[in-house]
């Protein structure tokens, strides 16, 4: 939930080059989330967590779990 | 001085001069009417050869392919010539006549092209009674010959699947080779000069087409299946190039004994004079003098550039060979020296061309032809100092030999994408000896103010 | 709204599954075009072969390379001259091109022979180049040849050279795509890892999926070394075949087109663990986003900024002007695929165009899922788009501009529509902040040519 970190002023971890690179994506799309919706910044951690557990959940709806991608189920590509 | 005929020893090519017998094929297909040609291979062998035509002429030509895929390889792929077939005669109402071009991929499977036509032809009749569409096998295996030979197979493929013995019809069959639009117009005002009535093969002159006020689209070829059919009954046939075309004259005369005269190549005065004449022998008509005229206004033209600015200049030509051997035809009649020929393909006849053969007897400077040559065979001969030039003239594949050589080139041939509206101008007749005397003669004033060669001299020509 | 039947489409109703526009609250787990399977015989598909993707689009851009083709003479011909990617040695990549120039004994006899010494002579003709990329086609496919036995062979003959071998047959696989992903997966097998780059910097990236379109490469290359960072490899924009080699030391993957070289990010991450970052680099917004991104990873937040800021202020003003002379003119946008998703967002939000269709050549669901999760509603997207779907789309949604290449362009200008090249661009680069002004100037201008609107006209009256 780097996001929510972000969100609520927390610092992250980047020893890892993945943490690293999670941390640049979230906190792009933390501005941008900011940016468009200005009702965020009025949220607390457990109420931005909720929420954004919820869009991570719609997320992996999308693209993962009900994805009609044919691809996503074909090993090696 | 001699003129030396060799062969290009290295196996591999670098830089090709010519492409592959489909792209021939598919150059012959898009100039007959109310036709889509069908290319029975991979998607490439499509997709490119209609860029490498949409790069020069800057229009798109429908061109269908049979998208060959793996499985089908492996299996065959006859299946997939019945269902493009049937999709392009049901989604193109207009449709007449299909040639189905092989590719390497299925010369090497071997696919029973013939069997299938037979096939396909049977369910098209039940399927749509009162409507017939042509179907021409043509066999272009990709690692045989060249477009040169693609283009030649697929002519002699549409005339003797289709012509059939009727009534004479008083026409002459011209068989144009691959030209542009500019050539074929000049050959049409040729023949209404001399009020012939001919039918031109492939008749190509709206690849050069308008953008109208109603969107109609109207770059295809004018040559119909009505064309092809009645080319038995023709009074005669000329075909302007030997390898392009050439067989399918060959073919009328032995098939149904249509006289027929092949080459030369009306490029330069000389060869045009013989195309006029060989017209006026097949038809019995005379040469007006509205054609003595535009022959003398090419003579004033090129005799003003001659010995000033042409002569002894050292050119290299390299393209399909029936273009390339009339333009150093036509260099001699300027007083240029064409000292590198390069003509494409292993066709092991463009040694025994009887064109060749006189100009090994004529030139009187060290001339060097290539066979089956590259543009490396151009390239790496002036990166090693072994030749000096004043001109190149060939397609724009070999632009860049030109440019990083610093020498002068004209574009001429197929294609010369890199040139605005070159398929416009003729290079054959007297207006394309003109076009090309003053090409040639422009482009090299634009070199010599570009490299401040005597440039001062045309203050006062 | 499901997926559509095209009316020019009765003949084949298998298309309808290929077409699609969408409606107000739908998303991609409903309604998903097929894509990525086999193209229906005689449609006039816009597709290319294996072949093309592997050469065309990637290994021919290596600026350093001899490419050379086993196959008939016309493989090598037609792609050749055929792109627009310079390079900083004086354009050898758009130069020269090789062939083995199979003939019809080789396919009886077995084509291996000439191969080997079509090699050793284009190695013997300039002795100055060292590394070769050898591709299969069809023909040589089918005849079983050992390309790689023979690249073996020569390698040890010769020593100081390298030799890359794909397998990539024009009848592979639907489309381009195929191509691009054996080069990928093979490029990744047998060469990473193989060189050592030297390192100059603590922040190394690879730029991946960039192929230097009238120079793009350099513009986005630009940026990335105001920040200090080093690109150990470009795949495969003005790049050499070693850098290539070397891609396992970058600490990050920066991934443009993700159809044409996603796959070799993938690898990368699972073979060294470097982070894959993907990013759209055509437009404004973008390519804040991926400079920001590119800052937060290493922590450069200060010199994204910077540049950011500076190249901002030199382009904005220019592209402003377009901003309020683009908006309504409706775009459709027929593509390879990825320039879809990544097209149509910056056109929409930041020119304020709308973009009305879309059409893939060789793009993949994955592409769909993010062009249409991108695009707007009642746009339409269609997989592998043929000439009668495009009259019939051009009647429904009439566009003002059609972004493709040249020869559905010249299709087009008959209709009165004008075109911009969506593949090699008309006057790029278009990639970067100043490249969005470059593309909104080339459509502004073909939109508005007075051309079109005499084209209209019959002197005729009526």
């Amino acid at each position: 939930m780097m996001m929510a970190d972000i969100m609520t002023g927390e610092t992250s971890h980047l020893e890892t080059s993945a943490n690293k690179y999670f941390y640049a994506d979230a906190k792009i799309v933390t501005a941008e989330l900011k940016a468009c919706l200005p009702w965020l910044n009025d949220m607390n951690k457990e109420e931005l967590k909720e929420l954004l557990n919820g869009v991570k959940e719609r997320l992996l709806d999308i693209t993962v779990k009900n994805s009609l991608n044919g691809e996503l189920r074909v090993k090696n590509y | 001085m001699y003129c030396e005929i060799k062969e290009k020893e290295r196996s591999g090519i670098i830089n090709p001069m010519y492409n592959c017998q489909p792209a021939g094929a598919q150059f012959a297909g898009i100039g007959v009417k109310d036709c889509i040609p069908l290319v029975h291979g991979s998607q490439g062998c499509t997709m490119f050869v209609r860029l490498l035509f949409a790069q020069h002429f800057k229009e798109n030509f429908d061109i269908a392919s049979t998208s060959v895929h793996e499985e089908s390889a492996v299996f065959g792929a006859v299946n997939r010539i019945e269902v493009g077939v049937d999709v392009l005669v049901q989604r193109y109402p207009h449709l007449r006549i299909i040639p189905i071009i092989t590719t390497c991929s299925t010369e090497t499977i071997g696919d029973d092209v013939e069997g299938t036509i037979t096939k396909i032809n049977l369910s098209l009749k039940a399927k749509y009674p009162g409507r017939k569409v042509f179907l021409i096998p043509v066999h272009t295996p990709s690692y045989s010959g060249s477009h040169v030979s693609g283009y030649n197979a697929a002519v002699q493929a549409f005339i003797s699947n289709l012509a059939k013995k009727g009534e004479p019809n008083g026409k002459l069959n011209i068989f144009t080779g691959w030209v542009n639009p500019g050539d074929v117009i000049e050959i049409k005002h040729y023949l209404r000069e001399m009020g012939v009535d001919a039918t031109v093969f492939m008749d190509t002159e709206n690849f050069d087409s308008p953008i109208m006020p109603d969107k109609s689209i109207t770059t295809f070829g004018n040559t119909t299946v009505e064309d092809f059919i009645d080319s038995a009954n023709a009074l005669g046939s000329i075909a302007l190039c030997r390898y392009e075309g050439g067989s399918a004259a060959d073919f009328l005369k032995e098939k149904f004994d249509v006289p027929s005269i092949v080459g030369p190549t009306p490029i330069g005065l000389k060869n045009t004079d013989i195309f006029l004449k060989n017209i006026s022998k097949l038809t019995g008509k005379a040469i007006p003098e509205s054609l003595i005229r535009e022959r003398g206004k090419a003579i004033d033209a090129m005799a003003d550039l001659t010995h000033m600015f042409f002569a002894d200049k050292r050119v290299a030509i390299y393209g399909n060979p029936d273009l390339a051997i009339g333009l150093a035809e036509f260099c001699l009649e300027v007083e240029m020296k064409p000292v590198l020929l390069l003509l494409g393909d292993d066709n092991p006849t463009y040694r025994k061309d009887p064109r060749i053969a006189e100009l090994k007897e004529k030139v009187d400077f060290d001339m060097e032809v290539v066979l089956n040559a590259d543009l490396w065979e151009l390239e790496r001969r002036l990166r090693d100092k072994e030749i000096e030039l004043d001109l190149v003239m060939g397609h724009s594949k070999g632009r860049f030999v030109a440019i990083d050589y610093n020498i002068p080139m004209v574009r001429v041939g197929f294609p010369t994408f890199d040139r605005a509206g070159l398929y416009r101008h003729p290079v054959i007749g007297y207006n394309g000896a003109i076009w090309l005397a003053e090409t040639i003669a422009n482009t090299l004033f634009a070199d010599m103010e570009n490299k401040h060669n005597k440039e001062w001299i045309l203050n006062v020509w | 709204m499901p997926t559509v039947l095209f009316d020019c489409d009765t003949a084949i109703p298998e298309r309808k599954r290929h077409c699609y526009i969408k409606e107000m609250g739908e998303d991609t787990t409903q309604y998903l075009p097929s894509s990525d399977i086999s193209t229906i015989p005689g449609t006039l598909s816009e597709r290319g072969c294996a072949y093309c993707g592997a050469k065309l689009v990637i290994g021919g851009v290596l600026k350093d390379t001899i490419q050379m083709i086993h196959g008939p003479v016309g493989c090598a011909y037609d792609t050749w001259h055929t792109k627009r990617y310079p390079s900083d040695n004086g354009n050898f990549q758009l130069k020269y091109v090789w062939s083995t120039n199979l003939k019809e004994k080789d396919v009886v006899f077995g084509g291996e022979r000439r191969l080997k010494a079509s090699i050793l002579e284009a190695f013997a003709e300039m002795p100055n180049i060292k590394r070769m990329i050898i591709y299969t086609t069809c023909a040589t496919a089918l005849i079983g040849d050992d390309p790689k036995k023979i690249a073996a062979e020569v390698q040890k003959e010769l020593k100081d050279i390298d030799i890359f071998v794909v397998e990539c047959p024009g009848f592979a696989g639907v489309s381009q795509s195929k191509g691009h992903h054996e080069f990928n997966i093979s490029w990744m097998r047998d060469k990473v890892g193989t060189w050592e780059p030297k390192i100059t910097s603590p922040y190394t990236i690879n730029f991946i999926g960039d192929y230097n379109i009238q120079e793009d490469s350099y513009v986005c290359e630009k940026y990335f070394h105001k920040m200090g960072i080093q690109i150990i490899a470009h795949f495969t924009g003005n790049t050499t075949y070693d850098s290539l080699r070397g891609m396992h030391r970058a600490k990050l993957n920066l991934v443009n087109c993700a159809r044409s070289a996603g796959y070799i990010a993938n690898e990368l991450k699972k073979s060294y663990g470097i982070p894959r970052m993907d990013i759209d680099s055509w437009g404004f917004e973008y390519c804040k986003i991926m400079l920001r991104k590119l800052g937060a990873f290493f922590s450069l937040e200060d010199k994204a900024e910077e540049v950011i800021a500076e190249e901002v202020e030199k382009w904005k003003p220019k592209y402003d002007w377009y901003k309020t002379r683009l908006p309504g003119k409706k775009v459709a946008i027929w593509t390879g695929g990825p320039r879809l998703w990544h097209w149509t967002r910056a056109l929409e939000d930041e020119l304020g165009m709308k973009v009305v269709a879309m059409s893939s050549k060789f793009g993949h669901q994955e592409d769909f899922e993010k062009a249409i999760a991108r695009g707007t509603t009642g746009t339409i997207y269609i997989d592998d788009g043929n000439e009668l779907e495009f009259f019939e789309v051009i009647e429904k949604v009439n566009p003002d501009l059609i972004l493709t290449g040249p020869r559905v362009g010249d299709l087009v200008k008959k209709l009165h529509i004008p075109y911009v090249n969506g593949h090699a661009y008309h006057n790029g680069p278009y990639m970067g902040f100043e490249g969005a002004v470059n593309m909104a100037r080339d459509m502004y201008n073909a939109i508005n040519s007075p051309l079109m609107k005499l084209a209209k006209e019959d002197l005729r009256g009526g």
